[in-house]
């Protein structure tokens, strides 16, 4: 070994504050020293009436976390997604390849406990779905376009994050900015907007587990269409008992090339109610409504659901949406996944 | 010989370290490293819904937790923290896939004992006061 890849080794073991291992418990991934490795799951089989019928893997996805030191914490996710197994039509394995991809690939570097500074390709602190958008954290198959689609998803730049105090008066706070365009951006296929010069704020009120109230607002050039875009978005959870309440509402205003969408204003919103029945189980219903700058008119869908969720880690979802209006994205039908973290 | 001697030594060290954690009331201990003697309840939550990482001289807080079937790590979460045993479960799930170092599971009392005595910056519960230099006792519920 060259003299300069021990000494960074060396280095590295040294800046490593503790060394030690503990036994695998599912969803927590394995520990290595200072460094945990991870990932999730998630197969999904799809009914929707109006397309061919799929079994898909729909993530695989690993992700590598460092905690050497104050500055240095790296974080990596990477994911195989849209594996097509069986396509109704065409058989098994006969659709293709899926895609890999880069989600993740970030650095924190902490100035005091609660201030730190996020470097890389990180998610987009746009409510709170899109944090948290593995398939075994969140309640349904289907994600509510709300939280996904009229904004920058991911962020290739800086954020600086304040972590507010238990019971503070001050929100947590993120600033953001994305001066280029995205590090590895996914296919135009499934993301069809690029986005550059994206800025950003949010800004979170939360208690213990019980509710949290989040505000958040997004700059952004969509560079393949020519637009400029100013977003505002509003979410909060609400939990009582094991009940659970959350929504979203953005509101969206577009400017510059007018001629290729419908409308210079963009909406929507989702109210979803988690119910819990007995043991694991839980039902869920939502509402949504979304209008998008290309539809002639508004979608509206609902979601009712059933979880099986016997551990944190690994749930069960079977769920029928139902569509009304614009076909935005989503298409009715029954959906049905198992999502496991581990 | 010398390693039968060695052999009762190590045992004779372990049960006294578990000697006196016996009993009803439940203890936050930490590594005799920490600078602070002590930590109250919204602090303790803070730490272990893991909304603060740093202790106060910014070195890292390691977070020691009982697997989520044992009857402490139940009357931790609901007599500390307030929250039900899935709910803490799914948060800690989010908390790791958005990056944040998740608790060290221990197994046992005397697994805890021996994490948190060789361990800087560690925290733990168990029940009973702990007989050891190298630990600290934050907090003591009854």
């Amino acid at each position: 070994m060259k003299p300069i890849y021990r000494l960074i080794l060396l280095i590295f073991l040294v800046q490593s504050p503790i060394i030690y291992a503990d036994d695998y418990v599912l969803g927590h991934g394995y520990n290595s020293g200072s460094w945990n490795i991870s990932g999730y799951a998630t197969t999904e089989l799809n009914l929707p009436h109006q397309r061919a019928a799929n079994f898909t893997v729909n993530d695989f996805s690993i992700f590598i976390h460092g905690r050497v030191n104050r500055y240095i914490n790296p974080f990596f996710e990477g994911e195989y997604a849209n594996q097509t197994l069986w396509l109704e039509g065409a058989g098994v394995l006969s659709s293709g390849a899926g895609q890999f991809v880069l989600e993740r690939l970030y650095n924190d570097s902490y100035f005091t406990d609660s201030v730190f500074l996020r470097a890389g390709k990180m998610l987009t602190p746009v409510g709170e779905w899109n944090l948290i958008h593995a398939a075994p954290l969140v309640a349904t198959t289907i994600r509510p376009l709300t939280t996904y689609l009229n904004f920058s998803e991911f962020t290739s730049g800086g954020s600086l994050n304040y972590v507010a105090e238990h019971h503070s008066l001050l929100p947590s706070v993120i600033l953001y900015y994305q001066p280029s365009e995205e590090l590895l951006p996914k296919t135009l296929a499934s993301s069809p907007y690029r986005y550059k010069n994206v800025s950003g704020l949010q800004l979170v009120y939360a208690r213990d587990l019980d509710w949290r109230v989040g505000f958040s607002m997004q700059h952004s050039e969509v560079i393949n269409r020519h637009e400029h875009q100013n977003l505002f978005s509003w979410d909060g959870r609400y939990d009582f008992d094991s009940f659970a309440l959350e929504m979203q509402a953005s509101y969206n205003r577009i400017v510059g090339n007018p001629k290729i969408r419908q409308r210079n204003d963009e909406w929507g919103g989702y109210l979803q109610l988690t119910v819990p029945v007995i043991d694991d189980w839980s039902l869920i219903g939502r509402g949504e409504t979304f209008t998008a700058r290309d539809a002639k008119s508004s979608q509206q869908n609902a979601v009712f659901a059933v979880n099986y969720r016997p551990n944190a880690a690994l749930v069960w979802k079977l769920e029928y949406l139902f569509v009304k209006g614009a076909t935005t994205n989503l298409n009715e039908g029954v959906y049905g996944s198992f999502g496991v973290m581990f | 010989m010398k390693n039968h001697t060695l052999l009762i030594l190590v045992i004779m060290s372990l049960l006294s370290d578990v000697a006196l954690a016996t009993g009803n009331s439940m203890v936050i201990i930490a590594n005799a490293s920490v600078t602070i003697n002590h930590l109250s309840l919204d602090e303790i939550k803070d730490i272990y819904l893991l909304h603060n990482r740093q202790w106060s001289d910014s070195s890292p807080i390691i977070v020691v937790n009982r697997p989520s079937n044992t009857q402490i790590r139940s009357r931790f979460e609901q007599q500390v923290l307030g929250i039900e045993t899935k709910k803490y479960a799914l948060h800690l799930e989010k908390m790791h896939y958005q990056g944040t170092t998740l608790p060290v599971i221990q197994e046992s009392t005397q697994a805890v004992i021996a994490f948190v005595k060789n361990v800087p910056g560690a925290i733990a519960y168990i029940e009973g006061l702990p007989n050891n230099s190298q630990i600290k006792v934050l907090m003591e519920l009854k």
